[in-house]
This record gives C-alpha cells, sequence and structure tokens, in this order.
C-alpha cells in the first residue's frame, strides 16, 4: 500500500511539530525535573543561572 | 582538563556502578590519555555550579577567535558527591591520566527501596542540555538504564531554521525525517553549522562482554561493537585468590612468577550505512596488568608496574596501530605508539608521557593523614587475629606486621601521588609535530595551557596555543 502525499505532508507537519516541541521544552523540563527532585527545592533562579 | 559535562558523565557512570572501560570504544583510553590529549583551542574561560547534588549548570566561554558561548542544565537521578568546589575536588579526577581500570565487573541492579508495599527507588537517569550562543545550537543527552545490565542513550543536535530557506521539494528523500538537516540546496551561511542529528546507542555489559549497538540518523550509519573479556571469573575472582594466598602453609614452596600478570581483552567493531553505501570494520586486542590486592600478600612475587598493551587492525585499509604504555614511577608515565599501513606501507610514532609534577597539599598533610591511618590498621590487627587461631602464631604476626608495613607504605604512596596538584604532558610524533600541556590548580581555579608546535615549518614553528580556565563553585 503506498502512502499517499497527503499522509506524508501530514506526517512531516507532525514531526516538524514535535521537534520544535523538544528543541523549545528539552532546556525548561530538566530544569523542572532537577527542581522537582531535589529536596529541600532551592529557588529556581539558582537553577537557572550559575551566577546566583 | 576534562570538560564539565564529560566529568559529570563520568561521576553517574560511577554513582550508579557502571562500568565505562567495559566497552570497545574505550579500549585504548589508556594510552589515549598521554598521546591524544587535546590541547586547548583558543581562550575557554567554563564555570560551574550545582546548587543541588542532582543538579548541574555550567557556562563556558571561548573568546578567540569570535566569543561564542554555551550554557548547560544537567540532572541526574543519583546524587553525585564528587563534584565540589575546583579548590578541593581530587586533582586527579578532572584530567585525563593514565590508569590501569579495574577488571570489569557485573553491574548491580540498584537497591530497592520499599514504601508502602510499592518499589519506589526509580530509575537511573541522566538529562543534560547545552545551548550554544549566538548559534542558538541545542544538543541534549538522556541516559538511563533499562535494566542491570542494558543502558540507552539518546543524543540530539538541533540547528535553528535558517531564515531564507527554501521550500523542500516532497520528492527529496531526506525531508521527511530530516527537515533539520542541511540541505544542498540551502543557502550557505558564513560559517558552516553541524547538521542537526539524533544518535541512538545501546550498551550492553555483563562483565565478561560488554556489546553496543549504535544508529545515526542523519547518515542512516548503524554500528555494532563488541568486546569480551578472557579469563572473567565473574565478580569473586579477588577473594578466590586471596583465600587461595591463604591457604598456603608458611614454609611452602612458592613457584617463581615472572613476568607481567594481566589480563586480555578482544574487540571489534562493524559499522555500515545504506543510505551511504558505506562499510567499516576494526578489530583490537588489549593486554592490561591487574592492580594488585590489597593489603599485598607476604608470598605473593612483587606486582606488576602498571602496563597496558594495545593492538588494532582495520583490515579494510589495512591499518595497524600498536600501543605501549607504562607507569614507569609513581609520577611518571609513558606511553608510545606505532601505526603502519601494510599496503603502502605508510607509518607513524608517536610518543607521549605524563609527568605529576607540583605538591602543594601532598607533603604537607601526609603527616596528619599517616597519623590518622594509624587506628584502623590497628583495628585490622585485631580484627585478624580470631581467623587464624591455628596457625603458627609466630608466622602470623609476622604475617599481620608486614601487611600492616606494607599497607601504609602503599597508602603513603598513593596519596602522595594523588595529591599532586599538577601535570605535564608532552607528545611527539613522526610528523614533527610537539605538543606540550601544563595542567594545574592555580590557587582555586583549575587551568590548562598547551601548545602545538611545528618542527618543520619554519614560517611558523608553534601552531597554536590555548589556555582554560575553570572554576567550580
Amino acid at each position: 500500500m503506498a502512502i499517499s502525499d497527503e499522509t506524508k505532508d501530514r506526517f512531516n507537519a507532525t514531526l516538524g511539530v514535535l521537534k520544535t516541541v523538544v528543541t523549545v521544552g528539552w532546556i525548561p523540563f530538566i530544569i523542572y525535573i532537577g527542581y522537582r527532585n531535589s529536596s529541600p527545592q532551592p529557588s529556581l533562579i539558582k537553577l537557572i543561572t550559575p551566577l546566583a | 582538563m576534562i570538560p564539565f559535562s564529560t566529568l559529570l558523565l563520568r561521576s553517574y557512570y560511577q554513582a550508579i556502578g557502571w562500568n565505562q572501560d567495559n566497552t570497545y570504544s574505550n579500549l585504548t583510553r589508556s594510552s589515549a590519555a598521554l598521546l591524544d590529549f587535546q590541547i586547548p583551542q583558543s581562550l575557554v574561560l567554563q564555570l560551574a555550579n550545582n546548587p543541588t547534588p542532582i543538579f548541574f549548570t555550567s557556562y563556558s566561554l571561548d573568546a578567540l577567535p569570535q566569543l561564542n558561548g554555551a550554557i548547560s542544565y544537567i540532572t541526574t537521578s543519583e546524587a553525585i558527591q564528587g563534584i565540589g568546589p575546583s579548590k578541593s575536588i581530587p586533582f586527579r579526577d578532572v584530567v585525563e591520566r593514565f590508569r590501569i581500570y579495574p577488571p570489569p565487573r557485573k553491574p548491580l541492579p540498584k537497591d530497592e527501596i520499599w514504601l508502602g508495599g510499592r518499589r519506589i527507588e526509580g530509575r537511573d537517569y541522566l538529562l543534560y542540555s547545552r545551548l550554544h550562543l549566538p548559534s542558538l545550537h541545542l544538543s541534549g543527552l538522556a541516559v538511563t538504564r533499562l535494566t542491570p545490565t542494558l543502558q540507552a542513550h539518546l543524543a540530539f543536535l538541533s540547528q535553528p531554521q535558517p531564515r531564507t530557506t527554501r521550500p523542500t521539494s516532497p520528492n527529496n528523500p531526506y525531508s521527511h525525517s530530516h527537515s533539520h538537516s542541511r540541505q544542498p540546496s540551502e543557502v550557505s551561511n558564513p560559517v558552516p553549522a553541524p547538521p542537526g542529528n539524533v544518535l541512538l546507542s545501546l550498551q550492553h555489559d555483563t562483565g565478561r562482554y560488554s556489546g553496543e549497538y549504535t544508529y545515526s540518523a542523519q547518515d542512516g550509519m548503524f554500528g555494532l561493537r563488541g568486546l569480551y573479556n578472557f579469563g572473567w571469573k565473574g565478580d569473586g575472582e579477588d577473594e578466590e585468590e586471596r583465600s587461595k594466598e591463604k591457604d598456603k602453609r608458611i614454609d611452602e614452596e612458592e613457584m617463581m612468577e615472572g613476568g607481567l600478570r594481566g589480563r586480555f581483552s578482544a574487540g571489534g567493531e562493524v559499522y555500515f550505512s545504506a543510505k551511504q553505501r558505506s562499510f567499516g570494520i576494526s578489530t583490537g586486542v588489549r593486554f592490561t596488568t591487574i592492580p594488585p590486592i590489597l593489603p599485598i600478600p607476604l608470598h605473593s612475587p612483587p606486582p606488576s608496574p602498571p602496563t597496558t598493551l594495545t593492538l588494532l587492525y582495520n583490515p579494510l585499509i589495512g591499518f595497524i596501530s600498536s600501543a605501549y604504555s607504562a607507569q614507569i614511577s609513581p609520577t611518571v608515565a609513558v606511553s608510545s605508539r606505532f601505526g603502519v599501513n601494510v599496503y603502502s606501507y605508510e607509518s607513524d610514532l608517536s610518543i607521549g608521557g605524563e609527568w605529576w609534577i607540583g605538591r602543594r597539599r601532598g607533603k604537607k598533610h601526609l603527616s596528619e593523614l599517616t597519623n590518622q591511618l594509624e587506628p584502623p590498621l590497628v583495628q585490622d590487627n585485631v580484627n585478624l587475629r580470631p581467623n587464624d587461631e591455628n596457625e603458627n602464631f609466630d608466622g602470623h604476626i609476622k604475617d599481620i606486621s608486614q601487611n600492616r608495613v606494607g599497607n601504609t607504605i602503599h597508602e603513603k604512596n598513593k596519596m602522595e601521588t594523588e595529591d599532586r596538584d599538577g601535570v605535564l604532558r608532552a607528545r611527539i610524533s613522526g610528523t614533527g609535530s610537539l605538543a606540550v600541556l601544563y595542567e594545574a590548580r592555580i590557587k582555586n581555579c583549575l587551568v590548562s595551557i598547551g601548545a602545538v608546535s611545528d618542527f618543520t615549518s619554519r614560517q611558523r614553528p608553534i601552531r597554536s596555543v590555548g589556555l582554560e580556565v575553570q572554576y567550580y563553585s
């Protein structure tokens, strides 16, 4: 069964959106995981900048 | 100096008990530390901080030839204790150095923690991100342990979409999964950026053998690597040898052993890409001495000097490379490598070495440390006694005192070498290039200064000079 062009386009669009979500959300995700699992939880600014 | 992210990854592996040495990719690690050390490319400043034991941030600034920066965020499941302020972090941990890695062991599962009838210890993971500025490249890494002996890696490199891209044609075979990769039709930027990529890797380690299976999405490259350890007897190996030594009678004739005592590992690597129609293969053997088991038994032959020999062979291009590395004194290790192509007879010889210099804290604190050592050793003496009641009492006392002396001397030596705060490395290769690198702890910073020079060129005898400063707060 050949995949239609429309399915391909939709697949590409989904992949593009997924990629954007991963690249934009990756750093906030890491900061969130680190913040959630730390005990005691430090202030967020301390996690975000090493100079704080 | 090891980059902060690499240092963290190593500390993480150590914390979860994963043996990074037992892979084919690290077969030549000991000689590479002496022969392939990296000279800082320009002026590099790095600042790292760990606000909590599981979260790390770092800034790095690359000043020449143009200002570049990077910011990293890393989090792990396991608290990492070894990374402290750069004032007190063990210096031997932050530099690549020649060392003999301990015999491989089967990785142990994580300790079970139960709460309310459920296991809550969770899975080991490490998440890493690095954002390059001003280019906004993002590199990420996720590592997790699927089973005690299986580990998965996912690494990606993402490049922001260039502002002036042409719409990709639907017929382009690369467009469906690599829309972020660099297309030939794109308008070229002045500085070529690395294309986006996704790398998947599975590592499997059972102690006796290890395997690594990789896939790179950009070029569709599959890779298989395997390493087998000969004579692997499991985790009880040390204890068995120890009990054998213990069973010997005092007046038993000792078989004279000579030469180096060690272990062999053999491995190979195959990689192929259907997309690029390329194929590669390489094989390798390594011999490495076994580190002595402490305390050194009374009747054992002297421990072998730490030595590693490796032989690599690439059958496709006919390249053979052999390396010999050895620690010739507590502060000096040297290595030589000879590579030859069996088809073209092109050859290359490299010689390198490291010399641990500087003793900022070693001498001053040595007497204090020795004093601290004494009480537990006396304790050992008492503890040993009930086990050997039937043995000759005199022999026993002698044995213990010998052990004690050996132990103290060894600990002293160990501290003397390990407390050094500076290392000088040099390598010279057959093409006439000489590289020198000095790494040291200066004040509270970790500094490395290096230069590469080329004897053959009259115009530019010094090819590059670099300085790197790291500060961990």
